[in-house]
């Protein structure tokens, strides 16, 4: 043990008042209390043994203040699920910041106590304390998906996309491949709510080539490459969704729906045919089976059809597209002007030969629509059966006017009978062969 | 150190050969294992012994701190419960009846509890010659656990600074240390607690040098220093190392930033001296009401700040929490001045009843509400600010700590400390440095001399030391006139030199940094015409000073010397002036006409 050296010695006060006793004197001249001498040794060795007592009891007070702590803090984040779960995001929000009071150190806390903050619209709160965790750990896939989200709400494009990029190539407690996939699918969805193509393209490539393992997931990714005009890689998506179950209604109509916008028809209908066939409930998959089937019956440019099926065609569709064109300014309430009018009674025995409607019409027609009407009427006499069988060069110009009225019709007059729909789809997939 | 070793005799036989290994028997064991455990060998200097026992004391506040925050805790779980927005019942309930219970406990039992930790610390210091009690210690554990648990608008620092002191100064007592180290060891204690309390052993340091000690005093800063970091050590052991706020991420972009954050020094500065005056007003005059109210006085606190606690019970206890709401933006400017406004009244209210307690956390609160009120607006206001208002939310805890509590640097080094961030060092500077100026201009006595002066003690201060000039050498020194000597002059060439010079007293340049001095009469007794040098018949040697050394360096080594040289520090043979006593007599007068001491600022009563 440790000795002092001798050095002038202290003043002693006695223990309860205070007050100086004199040396030598044995007790406290205020109080009288017994003043004890104890060796510097003996006091050293009790203090040791108080401090190692006072350090197991301190030890068994903390300990038993975290458990407390830590059981009230599972009570308030429990609590705040509830709320958020309730659609309550503010009461949810003191729930969680209740729950981080008793665990600081709680990231998953903090983390739901942010996302509360966004859906309770408290994008400031949120913020910082979404930018504290993102300082403590960068590379966390959950904070930075939680930052995208915030920027997202916030209308700060670039700074999302660069969240969810993080989010992307982050790091994941739990799951690390499905949150990743997560939020790239996320990142998708908000890149087709910006009409951003070209980068949600890309980004479903990305995941195409990762191969998401859930099918549920390649499901998605294959609707997502159709609402992305990529028809081809949807059809590889679904393909693989078939391979592991050959009766998914879904993949069936998604493929159907993906050849026929790529403009396979056959495979459409076959492919909207067995998805008819797995849910015979879809109605969805019935009625672009329909549309399927009109296609096919009324498409002029399949092959292995005889010229004079062609020009049957062809014949059909003009008569249906100055129908659609008629009807659709008779809908509007355009009045249509006949092109001059020598040409007039030309235009009323069309009109009665073709049953147009006659409408009380007063408002001018819009100058393509009326253009359009024009030009009908003049090829009026070249678009029928007989004068297209004599001259099959007229075949492409006459389709070509069908489109272009259909397209323009389509803009103006949004609903339309099952032919129309299929002129128009014929007309969508020439422009985007065009293209 | 002793350096006595262990003698073991060594045994010889009857013939006195010594034989070729020799076997100690059991006795001899014994002794030498006597000897090598003796006192004297393991004895220490008293200044070994303190710094040893600067650990203990550090680890035992450590213990006791960590105790007192978990009792705090316990308290205001059981008082106020669980959530962080109480329910009204207890919020109106538990700090008036905790208040009865504190004022009997504090009138009855433990009448020291009452007031300041720091002016306790330092009354014992130059007072009391380090006495602390240990009932006192005993009832501010207690007393404060129950007002800070209750809701009271008061903070554990100040508390745990006392029991830290108050652990020290009774191991001194049992210890028989020196009166001189019995008188320093409250302060080692009291920076073991208070490192305890805010996990910021630098801060503590500081604190207590600053404000506790007053002096920079190398003697006792390594035992200060031992017992912050055993300490802090102790409470990160059991409490964890995290930092007490989390604080968002800042980085100074712009220059520009700073005028913000001297707008909000300009404002924490008055918010300071609202606070301090408000003290000033209202503690001695509940004071003087009659001594039966004393038992009420913490109750009536307890009820208005429940009453305030039903609409916002931020302000209720020390409100760490609230702090770190702040730092996170969840509250509006408006809501967040309110806040700052409210924690002045309601501190104000629980200090000046006798509840106890402690000014740190409050003075940290209103700092942040202040801090964060003040940089909402200005986002509103400036949007091309974009600075965080958890950065503004931090500064305006330092500036509102400089302006109410008075200690510069340890302001500084708090928010440093507690942040973790050393971007933020600018801006707490300039906020720190104008609150403090605002603060030191309207009102000349900082709080704890306040309070000290209103107990009727006159303890000193370190700001008051810092006012007080430094008298130098250059203010006392004068030309050498006349003849100067070197050391290289032969006898008979110094002679002919003071002969016709007036001077009594010669300096001697002796080459190199020597500097000897002789009289008139001495030379003009020598032998005439001797061709001996100078340098080998002075061969005693004076002291010189340098014109910055303190003036009372220049007392301390002139002696019975008639003067001394003053010299250059770079080139010491180069004579700059002489000073002797009366010259340094002659500046102390001046200095006591010219520029006074600075009054004592009036006790209020």
């Amino acid at each position: 043990m440790s000795s002092v050296t001798k050095s002038p010695p202290a003043v002693i006060r006695c223990q309860t008042c205070g007050k100086e006793i004199p040396l030598g004197a044995d007790s406290c001249p205020a109080c009288g209390r017994h003043h004890s001498e104890s060796s510097p040794r003996l006091t050293l060795a009790i203090l040791l043994i108080l401090i190692f007592a006072g350090f197991a009891f301190t030890q068994y007070v903390v300990r038993l203040h975290r458990a407390t702590e830590a059981s009230l803090a599972k009570r308030w984040f429990n609590r705040g699920n509830q709320d958020m779960q309730a659609n309550l995001p503010s009461l949810a929000a003191e729930d969680y910041r209740t729950a981080l009071s008793y665990d600081r150190e709680n990231r998953q806390y903090t983390l739901s106590l942010a996302e509360a903050l966004l859906a309770a619209n408290r994008m400031n709160e949120a913020r910082s304390h979404l930018t504290s965790l993102w300082e403590e750990e960068p590379a966390s896939g959950e904070v930075n998906l939680a930052l995208a989200r915030l920027h997202v709400r916030r209308g700060d494009r670039a700074r999302a996309i660069g969240y969810y990029n993080n989010a992307i190539n982050g790091v994941w407690d739990e799951q690390p491949r499905q949150q990743r996939i997560a939020a790239r699918f996320e990142l998708v969805r908000y890149l087709m709510q910006q009409h951003d193509l070209a980068e949600a393209q890309a980004e479903l490539m990305a995941l195409q080539a990762d191969g998401p393992p859930d099918p549920s997931d390649q499901l998605l990714l294959g609707q997502m490459l159709l609402q992305a005009n990529d028809p081809k890689r949807a059809i590889d998506a679904y393909d693989i969704v078939l391979r592991n179950d050959p009766r998914n209604a879904d993949a069936w109509l998604g493929k159907g729906l993906a050849a026929l916008q790529i403009g396979d028809y056959l495979a459409a209908e076959r492919a909207l045919a067995t998805a008819l066939e797995h849910d015979p409930n879809s109605e969805q998959a019935r009625q672009q089976l329909d549309l399927v089937r009109e296609v096919l019956r009324i498409g002029p440019a399949f092959r292995g059809l005889s010229l004079a099926e062609r020009t049957q065609r062809v014949a059909e569709a003009f008569s249906a597209a100055l129908k659609r064109l008629t009807g659709c300014a008779a809908q509007q309430g355009y009045s249509l002007a006949a092109p001059d009018t020598a040409k007039a009674g030309a235009r009323a025995s069309a009109a009665k030969t073709m049953s147009l409607p006659t409408v009380e019409a007063t408002t001018p027609a819009p100058s393509n629509l009326q253009q359009l009407y024009t030009s009908g009427v003049q090829k009026q006499a070249s678009a029928t059966d007989a004068a297209l069988r004599r001259n099959p060069d007229a075949l492409e110009p006459t389709m070509q006017y069908v489109f272009e009225v259909e397209r323009t019709a389509a803009s103006i007059c949004p609903t339309m009978d099952l032919t129309d729909r299929a002129l128009l789809t014929l007309a969508q997939n020439e422009s985007e062969t065009v293209k | 150190m002793s350096t006595s070793e262990p003698v073991v005799a060594k045994p010889k036989d009857a013939s006195g050969i010594k034989p070729a290994v020799s076997t100690p028997t059991r006795r001899q064991y014994w002794s030498s294992l006597r000897t090598m455990l003796s006192p004297q060998r393991f004895s220490l200097r008293e200044e070994q012994f303190f710094l040893l026992l600067a650990v203990l004391i550090g680890i035992g506040s450590g213990l006791a701190v960590v105790c007192f925050r978990m009792s705090i805790e316990y308290l205001k779980l059981h008082l106020l419960g669980s959530g962080l927005l109480p329910s009204v019942p207890r919020v109106f309930l538990a700090p008036m009846l905790t208040g009865l219970v504190i004022a009997f406990l504090v009138i009855r039992f433990f009448p020291r509890a009452r007031g300041s930790g720091v002016n306790q610390t330092k009354a014992a210091l130059y007072i009391y010659d380090g006495y602390i009690p240990m009932p006192t210690v005993i009832g501010k554990f207690i007393t404060s656990a129950l007002a800070i648990g209750s809701g009271q608008s008061l903070g554990p620092e100040d508390p745990s600074l006392q029991i830290g002191a108050g652990i020290a100064s009774a191991l001194g007592r049992r210890l028989k240390l020196s009166r001189e180290k019995l008188r320093l060891i409250a302060p080692v204690g009291a920076a073991a607690g208070l490192a305890a309390a805010f996990n910021a052993p630098i801060t503590a340091v500081l604190f207590v040098i600053e404000e506790v000690i007053g002096r920079w005093t190398a003697g006792i800063l390594g035992a200060v220093v031992l017992s912050a970091i055993s300490s802090a050590v102790i409470e990160r052991w059991f409490l964890g190392d995290e930092p007490l706020f989390r604080v968002p991420a800042y980085h100074l972009e712009h220059a520009g930033e700073l005028g913000a954050y001297a707008s909000l020094g300009v404002i924490g500065g008055f918010a300071s001296l609202a606070f301090v005056k408000y003290i000033a007003y209202l503690r001695p005059r509940l004071r003087q009401l009659p001594s039966w109210t004393q038992y009420f006085q913490p109750a009536a606190a307890g009820l208005l700040i429940g009453l305030i606690g039903i609409k916002f019970p931020q302000v209720m206890g020390a409100g760490y929490s609230y702090m770190d709401q702040a730092m996170h933006e969840q509250y509006t400017w408006q809501i967040l001045a309110i806040l700052g406004a409210l924690k002045i009244v309601t501190t104000g209210l629980s200090f000046s009843s006798g509840t106890p307690g402690g000014l740190f956390a409050p003075v940290l609160f209103m700092g942040a509400m202040i801090g964060g009120a003040v940089g909402m607006a200005e986002r509103q206001l400036v949007p091309q600010l974009a600075i965080p208002v958890g950065a503004y939310a931090l500064v305006g805890m330092g500036t509102l700590f400089a302006g109410i509590l008075r200690a510069p640097m340890t302001s500084v080094f708090m928010i440093l400390e507690v942040s973790g961030n050393y971007s933020i060092i600018v801006p707490v500077i300039l906020s720190n440095a104008i609150a403090y100026f605002i603060s030191r201009t309207f009102q000349p006595t900082p709080i704890f001399d306040l309070l000290s002066r209103q107990d009727g003690m006159d303890l000193p201060s370190l700001e008051e030391e810092r006012e007080v000039p430094l008298l130098r050498v250059e203010d006392a020194m004068r030309p050498p006139l006349g003849q100067t000597l070197t050391g290289k002059l032969l006898l008979h060439e110094a002679r002919q030199r003071v002969q016709g010079s007036a001077q009594d007293y010669f300096v001697v340049g002796m080459g190199g940094d020597e500097w000897s001095g002789m009289s008139r009469a001495v030379l003009l007794d020598m032998i005439p015409n001797s061709d001996i040098p100078l340098s080998q018949v002075l061969t005693a040697r004076i002291p010189y000073l340098h014109p910055d050394h303190p003036l009372d360096t220049a007392l301390r080594l002139i002696g019975g010397r008639p003067m001394l040289p003053v010299v250059h520090r770079a080139h010491v043979q180069q004579l700059l002036g002489v000073v002797s006593l009366d010259d340094v007599m002659r500046a102390y007068r001046g200095a006591g006409i010219n520029e006074s001491h600075p009054e004592p600022a009036p006790v209020v009563p």
